[in-house]
């Protein structure tokens, strides 16, 4: 009964031509060469250090660069440092600068600008990377314009990792050096080093960004590249579809379109998971009701993750491996996860429940009420709990009550959460497991304190040796799949999707990273 | 002499309406301060607002001073233009909804407009024939109209018109890169305006039609109509010169006063369609805990109902001299 | 008296909805209990309305949900005309400075926009139905408290009123035992009227994803409707529909009573 847009526009046409009225069809290739982005909004700010706004990284990728690029199997390559050398220790860095860099007002790049952006900018402004640098106690100095040694006080095995665009992009010291920076005008019309500047900003419409002829990696594919704000999510789904939107990044789309979009055959798309993101619920274990691992272990055993992954993520995830998820292949226990330990059995699970000596009974689950992935996972958790007997009565809250019911007061038996870790296990992970005493938001809110995994991850974060670290990964895996303060529900998968007319995509293991190299098919 | 009356009437009007809007404003301020938690969080909103900046609100509103205090302060601001600042949009709250403004009254005033001259326009029809095929199915389809949710109506015009059909698009005031320029751009606009238009005026356009029937049905039993057909006047000069003109002031006055019902309807249309407007802002704000522009945005509001009831009144005295 | 057909229709309609609420256990499956079969189209078999994203039953949710929509319903209309009777007989029996001060809180409360109001109270103070309800009940009173106003002022001059007076019965007595049951009617009438535009402003909050997530609604229904319009148009045209039939119930009862006791 549902005709297809095609066949109603052709349809439509012969009406529409009645009534003189313009179709919805195919928007005219633009004369130049520029690729039409969709964001959300507009960002809060143009200055990556400043902001971990998913759109200020968007356009600050093609504007900015950082000393390396991560690949799609997080391998480090040359952007505005050419090569570096690591000590074994893995305590200092020594990076060689790229020559012939210049900024976009012309000033040329140096060492200088490097040693700047990490002792004024990052270390003070930065959300993630200023707590990182303290806690390594990273010095960097520059001893000539080319090269920029960087010290550490710990070891750090991710440090590399960490010194993308995102979350180390280089700044001028011209513009910003004596000025107050975060009232600087550069936030808003920012000078970099990348392929393309900035062009324009007019704010509810969109940013343009235009090639950057000076580039040090010759010419920019595309001549400019159109930031557009679609406020309405369904609006940027409809735009791919009509060829009014060249690419959408995962982030900004709503899921339960995106099997649809996989099915169009005027676009191409990058399925996988890039930037692990792994969805828990975590156990209030210190009230009576969780307390015993058998409880907890029970409900692992009544959650329907398959389920969860299909009608949550509309198939776009992959349901809970292990402690850490399955974002990193290379940790990954294989004789000892949840697969083998926690298979879906309501009658094991009640079994175990029947062990721990708790009998039905209500549990507080909370969580944030903005997200609609928490919703569903929290509505199916309680049909899943249902079944044994526990009675779960939902409590969704605003984000900022909810890390305050969750963190702070610890008002709660039950909490969904979900937590990124780009690049490497210890930068996002670590913090799920670890004591955590304080009230920190965003942390360890179970009352799970295990020395013994504390040290584990502290050894697993300096280490340099990556072998080494998957084998105390998989040490803690076995640990944590016992123990259970969390149970991991699913990973994120994300799927990116653009017209088949752009080519050279995606390179990067971040799809708004390294459109330098990206061009548009004539057509 | 009537200009003067006129001129009385008003300004006892506003001798009214003005404790009312002052009312409403403490009303605003009496939810915001009880608010549970911190009452800075009700007047920045959930997001990481420099701490010296929570402070300084702290200070201008008086939040550690009495409540007595706090109210003035409050409303000393309000009067002042200022209500507040959106960390999540980068802009005082009132040019924000002044940005939105215009989507949201080209929305309304459409409908209204469509609702206002299509009900009276049904409502006398219907009171010609009483009884007859025309004004049953019109006050039976009114009846049923006036049952549905406008915000489901959307969603209905929507699946048929957008997506099964494919005539018009289902989101936006415009198309998605922008409105082209001259006929092109008004003709997208309106495509845009169509459905939005039509499932925010349904229900008031059913309620204006049954109250502009009923109302033509009371004219037109009086003794000067009778008159009037007795001197040989026409049908059209009976209905529309004498009824029409008798019948519009208590019509006038439900269009008046049911105002309420449209802006309340454009929060719920505005964000089925994605339409740019102030009722769209409403939902964005509340999803992401936007305080000041919520609570600025309820302001206004209300403050537009007492205008708008206010104006009414006057527009009713102005057509029937009895009042007052 | 021969009933109008639409009337009895209506009746008939409200009927069938109170014994849902009453009997949902027994009529129909767990509304919560979701499993792996869904986005089911209609008259699929084992759930003839379809099920929806979560593969919950859609027969089932809409059954369940007249209990929160009449609830809600209900309440807030006894609530609104307690008040309002309260507020209106007070202002009409005493007149002078309290009938002015009574009738100005009552346009205070009349100008303020109920839906929006509500939307402002539940997103700072939290979902949860007790809120819903008296939020919608706080906001119901004015009109009726305005009818009886009136009626209670013009009566309080009426020859029967003052020969109970002059027998000796004291004020409250008099109001509630003489005067009130000549009010009835058109109380009855804003009553059932209530009804129905309160079912409609809680489907409106659970559309905005306020409503009780731990219970069924209609608007809830219709929020998670949004997303999967293209792909499941019943999880939007089956509530919805419920939803517009009970109204109109309610406004035919409504109008029908209003017709029969000639008040306006």
């Amino acid at each position: 009964m549902r005709l297809t847009r095609r066949e109603l526009a052709r349809l439509g046409a012969g009406a529409g031509a009645a009534l003189a009225l313009p179709w919805p069809g195919r928007a005219p290739a633009a004369p130049a060469a520029s690729a039409v982005l969709g964001i959300d909004a507009d960002p809060p700010t143009l200055n990556p250090a400043m902001s971990t706004d998913y759109a200020t990284g968007d356009v600050a990728a093609k504007i900015f660069e950082g000393l390396v690029w991560l690949d799609r199997n997080y391998v480090p390559q040359p952007s505005l440092a050419t090569s570096w050398t690591v000590t074994p220790d893995a305590k200092t860095y020594t990076f060689t600068l790229r020559d012939g860099v210049t900024w976009h007002d012309g000033k040329p790049f140096t060492a200088e600008d490097v040693v700047f952006t990490f002792g004024e900018i990052l270390a003070k402004y930065h959300p993630r990377t200023s707590a990182v640098l303290k806690t390594i106690g990273a010095v960097a100095t520059a001893p000539d314009p080319k090269t920029v040694v960087v010290t550490l006080q710990k070891g750090y095995a991710p440090f590399l990792v960490q010194m993308s665009v995102f979350d180390a992009p280089i700044l001028p010291k011209h513009l910003f050096a004596g000025t107050d920076i975060p009232a600087n005008p550069a936030n808003q019309a920012p000078v970099g080093t990348g392929p393309f500047r900035f062009a324009g900003w007019t704010r509810g419409a969109g940013i343009r960004a235009s090639r950057n002829t000076a580039w040090w990696g010759g010419a920019a594919g595309l001549d400019e590249i159109i930031f557009q704000v679609v406020p309405t999510p369904a609006n940027r789904s409809a735009g791919l579809e009509t060829g009014e939107i060249d690419a959408v990044v995962d982030f900004y789309l709503p899921k339960p379109d995106e099997p649809r979009l996989m099915r169009d055959t005027s676009l191409q798309f990058r399925k996988g998971i890039n930037i692990p993101a792994v969805y828990f619920l975590a156990f209030n274990t210190a009230r009576p009701v969780f307390a015993k691992k058998e409880a907890r272990q029970a409900l692992a055993c009544a959650i329907d993750r398959p389920r969860l992954v299909q009608q949550v993520m509309n198939g776009l995830a992959r349901p809970g491996y292990g402690a850490f998820g399955d974002g990193f292949k290379w940790l990954l226990e294989t004789q000892d996860n949840y697969a083998t330990r926690y298979p879906l059995d309501p009658s094991k699970a009640h079994a175990l429940l029947a062990q721990a000596g708790i009998a039905g009974q209500t549990v507080s689950l909370v969580y944030d009420a903005a997200r609609p992935q928490l919703r569903a996972t929290a509505q199916i958790i309680r049909d899943n709990a249902h079944q044994i007997g526990l009675d779960v009565s939902l409590q969704p809250l605003e984000r900022a009550v909810a890390i305050e019911r969750v963190f702070t007061q610890h008002d709660f038996d039950l909490t969904l959460q979900s937590y990124f870790s780009a690049g490497d296990p210890a930068i996002g992970y670590s913090r799920m497991y670890l004591t955590q005493t304080g009230n920190k938001a965003l942390t360890n809110a179970t009352g799970y304190s295990n020395p013994e995994v504390d040290r584990l991850l502290g050894e697993a974060s300096v280490a340099p040796d990556r072998d080494h670290r998957a084998d105390l990964y998989r040490q803690l895996q076995r640990i944590l799949n016992d123990d259970l303060p969390s149970v991991v529900l699913y990973d994120e998968e994300t799927v990116d999707f653009a017209t088949k007319r752009l080519t050279g995509l995606w390179p990067a293991i971040d799809a708004r990273d390294q459109w330098g190299g990206v061009r548009l098919a004539a057509g | 002499m009537r200009a003067a009356s006129i001129g009385l009437f008003v300004l006892r009007r506003l001798a009214h309406a003005i404790p009312l809007l002052l009312c409403v404003i403490v009303l605003n301020y009496a939810l915001i301060a009880s608010t549970p938690g911190d009452p800075v969080t009700a007047l920045v909103g959930d997001f990481p607002a420099p701490a010296d900046y929570k402070a300084q609100i702290r200070r201008e509103y008086g939040l550690d001073r009495p409540v007595p205090v706090q109210v003035a302060r409050y409303l000393g601001r309000v009067l002042q233009g200022d209500l507040g600042y959106s960390f999540a949009n980068r802009q005082t709250v009132l040019s924000l909804i002044a940005g939105r403004l215009a989507a949201t009254l080209a929305l309304t005033g459409t409908a209204l407009g469509v609702s206002a001259l299509l009900g009276v326009g049904l409502g006398v029809l219907c009171a010609r024939r009483p009884g007859g095929a025309l004004d049953r199915t019109v006050t039976g389809l009114a009846t049923a109209s006036y049952a549905l949710p406008e915000f489901w109506v959307g969603q209905m015009l929507i699946l048929v018109f957008a997506i099964w059909l494919g005539w018009l698009p289902s989101q936006g005031a415009h198309a998605i890169r922008g409105a082209p320029a001259g006929w092109a751009g008004i003709a997208d606009g309106l495509r845009h305006l169509l459905l939005p238009a039509l499932a925010l005026s349904l229900r008031y356009l059913a309620l204006i039609a049954r109250i502009t029937r009923g109302a033509m049905l009371q004219v037109l039993s009086a003794d000067f109509i009778l008159a009037a057909r007795a001197r040989g006047a026409g049908e059209r000069a009976v209905l529309l010169g004498h009824a029409l003109r008798n019948a519009a002031a208590p019509v006038i006055t439900v269009i008046g006063f049911n105002l309420g019902f449209i802006l309340a309807g454009s929060a719920l249309i505005e964000t089925v369609f994605g339409w740019p407007g102030i009722g769209r802002l409403l939902f964005e704000s509340i999803s992401s805990r936007d305080y000041p522009t919520m609570m600025g945005i309820m302001l206004i509001v209300s403050a537009s109902v007492v205008l708008a009831n206010l104006a009414t009144d006057i527009l009713h005295r102005m057509l029937d001299p009895r009042i007052g | 008296m021969r009933v109008p057909p639409s009337v009895a229709l209506a009746a008939g309609w409200l009927a069938l909805t109170l014994l849902a609420a009453a009997f949902a256990p027994l009529l129909a499956m767990d509304p919560y209990a979701g499993g792996p079969d869904a986005l089911l189209p209609p008259l699929s078999p084992g759930h003839w309305l379809g099920t929806d994203d979560l593969g919950r039953d859609i027969f089932a949710e809409t059954l369940f949900g007249t209990r929160v929509s009449l609830t809600v319903g209900v309440t807030t209309a006894l609530a609104g005309a307690v008040i309002g009777v309260a507020v209106g007989a007070t202002a009409g029996w005493l007149g002078g400075v309290a009938d002015a001060a009574l009738m100005r809180l009552t346009e205070l409360f009349q100008t303020l926009p109920r839906f929006v109001l509500a939307l402002v109270v539940i997103a700072l103070f939290g979902p949860g139905l007790v809120k819903v309800i008296f939020v919608i009940a706080a906001l119901a009173w004015p009109q009726t408290a305005r009818v009886v106003r009136a009626s209670v002022a013009t009566l309080r001059a009426a020859p029967f009123v003052d020969a109970a007076r002059v027998g000796g019965m004291p004020g409250a007595a008099l109001v509630l035992l003489e005067i009130l049951p000549n009010v009835a009617g058109p109380v009855v009438v804003l009553a059932a009227l209530d009804v129905a535009t309160a079912i409609l402003l809680e489907a409106g909050l659970g559309f905005f994803g306020l409503g009780d997530p731990n219970l069924v609604s209609w608007g809830a229904m219709l929020n998670e409707a949004q997303q999967y319009l293209r792909g499941a148009w019943w999880m939007a045209v089956f509530p919805g529909c419920a939803i517009a039939v009970t109204v109109l119930a309610f406004n035919r009862l409504g109008d029908a009573l209003n017709a029969a006791s000639g008040a306006r």
